[in-house]
């Protein structure tokens, strides 16, 4: 049993008999009586979301989640094709993977997820290396205000980075919150 | 990366900072138009408010002679404008910090955060329901020249006036349960475990109360213009008056704007026996939940025995209003120090 001080993204725990993802959770605390954890829950097999606020101190039963390691391959329009350990190709729909394609390359790692053999979610690291693909070039002057620019990322990403960073270097990024780390 | 490191990398995430110091400007010249006389009272004080949900943070500190003092922070500055408003002053507010800890660090919640507080002598919570509206209008008009906002991609429409919704109407409309029956404990007990709700026997009213409106009746507030929800039931309401002499409802509103809780207002409970009879239960309930215990503040009593005419205040939550007219989802963006970044990361 988990209680909702333990919540985190991603788990899996069991609402009225059926199995649901975290997807997002929140203290709230009404002014009067006790706190309530409000959740964004995602439905393991149908896929649909939910919000449902709990009292701060109910348990609940979490579900045991399988993970292997796979490396990605590439995303057609429907789905994101991976290789697991056995070499073997498995595809997944891009509604599963379509917040995650901008941070992949191909042979990136990643976790596939499984409930009771059933895959259900893919877990990329918090923190991943990209290459800059394409950098404009920093404007002399620019240095001492700090300001940032935007470049592209092998992926394609587009995403802001601090004016001293050129063409070809590696960066770190977090998944989390799409931002800038550091230099690799 | 600390917030303060990112407005260095990243000049334009400075003017978040000079937008909030335009906002708390824009507030003072609102009240200060309207005769409202600023005042300042203590963080620092030695007896906070008794709420028996909220957890004021205590502390100890010396005199010259090594003396120590136990004192806490506020966790709003009620009393002591209370006390200002026995003293005389008719119309008064004030921006200021206060303490709630057993708080996430999450999107809604820092430790420490900005409180204002309005008083208006002689009005009663719909005449503080009327500023309350007026401020937003006049906050957004000035910020934007027009008079709605986007939050999340969500236009909200400020034009006056706003939506009003008493909880009795919101709570037969969304979950079908009819306030005035929820007097009777058991009853409220039997509609909410019929409604497939996991409860124990232990839940209280306000514990039934809150799992209903956060589940049904938030969720379905309109998101297309701020909404006053009004006429809490007694039981939500320690510090409020009630309606009648033997009514169920106090005068209590909260203000929603896109989703979140921004404001809470009164007219004000002003009988001394009255607010020293719900002070001591709730001075019981913190005993029964392990919470720290606070002595009854008897200078507020007296302020209140002095006799202050009927009084109509709020609390508005500054940062929360800030992030909504900037269109910001987490405090800790907001913030150029947030205690998560200090304490939590």
């Amino acid at each position: 049993m988990v209680s909702t001080s333990e919540f985190e993204k991603g788990m899996v725990i069991e609402v009225d008999n059926e199995p649901y993802l975290i997807l997002d959770y929140q203290f709230v605390k009404p002014g009067k009586g006790t706190a309530f954890v409000r959740t964004t829950l995602k439905h393991v097999k149908t896929g649909k979301v939910i919000e449902k606020s709990f009292r701060s101190q109910e348990r609940f039963e979490e579900m045991d989640l399988d993970y292997k390691k796979a490396t990605y391959l590439y995303s057609d329009r429907q789905n994101s094709v991976f290789l697991d350990q056995n070499n073997q190709r498995i595809s997944i729909p891009r509604s599963l993977t379509e917040s995650k394609i901008p941070y992949l390359k191909e042979k990136s790692e990643v976790q596939l997820v499984y409930l009771e053999d059933e895959l259900i979610d893919v877990k990329i690291p918090i923190k991943i290396k990209l290459k800059v693909v394409e950098a404009p070039p920093a404007i002399k002057g620019d240095t001492v205000t700090g300001a940032t620019k935007t470049v592209t990322l092998e992926t394609g990403l587009k995403i802001n980075v601090p004016i001293f960073i050129k063409e070809g270097e590696e960066i770190i990024i977090n998944t989390e919150t799409g931002e800038y780390v550091e230099r690799a | 990366m600390k917030n303060w490191e990112k407005y260095r990398l990243n000049p334009s995430l400075s003017k978040i900072q000079i937008q909030r110091a335009k906002i708390k400007d824009l507030i003072r010249e609102f009240f200060k138009k309207r005769g409202f006389l600023e005042v300042e009272t203590p963080i620092l004080v030695k007896y906070p408010g008794m709420e028996p949900y909220l957890s004021p943070i205590s502390l100890k500190f010396r005199d010259e002679k090594n003396k120590t003092y136990k004192g806490f922070l506020i966790t709003s500055p009620e009393y002591s404008l209370k006390k200002m408003l026995a003293a005389g002053f008719e119309k008064i507010f004030e921006i200021t910090k206060a303490f709630r800890q057993e708080e996430s660090f999450g999107p809604l919640h820092n430790s420490e955060f900005t409180i204002l507080e309005w008083y208006r002598m002689k009005a009663d919570y719909f005449d503080i329901m009327k500023d309350t509206e007026e401020l937003i209008y006049f906050l957004v008009k000035k910020l934007y020249k027009r008079d709605y906002f986007y939050y999340q991609n969500q236009k909200i429409d400020v034009s006056l006036p706003f939506q009003r919704i008493s909880l009795k109407e919101a709570f037969l409309k969304f979950s079908g349960i009819n306030l005035d029956k929820t007097k009777d404990i058991n009853y409220f007990y039997k509609l909410v475990k019929e409604k497939g709700y996991e409860i124990s026997k232990k839940e209280d009213q306000n514990d039934l109360f809150s799992l209903i409106f956060l589940n049904e009746i938030e969720p379905n507030l309109d998101k297309s213009k701020p909404v006053f929800l009004y006429d809490y039931p007694l039981y939500q309401g320690a510090l409020a008056k009630r309606k009648s002499k033997k009514s169920f409802y106090v005068e209590r509103f909260e203000l929603f704007i896109g989703g979140l809780e921004i404001a809470n207002a009164f007219s004000e409970l002003l009988d001394y026996k009255e607010q020293l009879k719900r002070l001591k239960e709730e001075q019981k309930l913190r005993k029964k939940l392990k919470k720290e215990f606070i002595e009854i503040d008897k200078g507020f009593i007296d302020a209140l025995k002095l006799g202050i005419p009927p009084t109509g205040g709020i609390a508005l939550g500054v940062d929360r209003l800030e992030m909504l007219l900037l269109d910001i989802k987490d405090i800790n963006e907001l913030l150029p120090f947030p205690a998560k970044q200090m304490f939590h990361d």
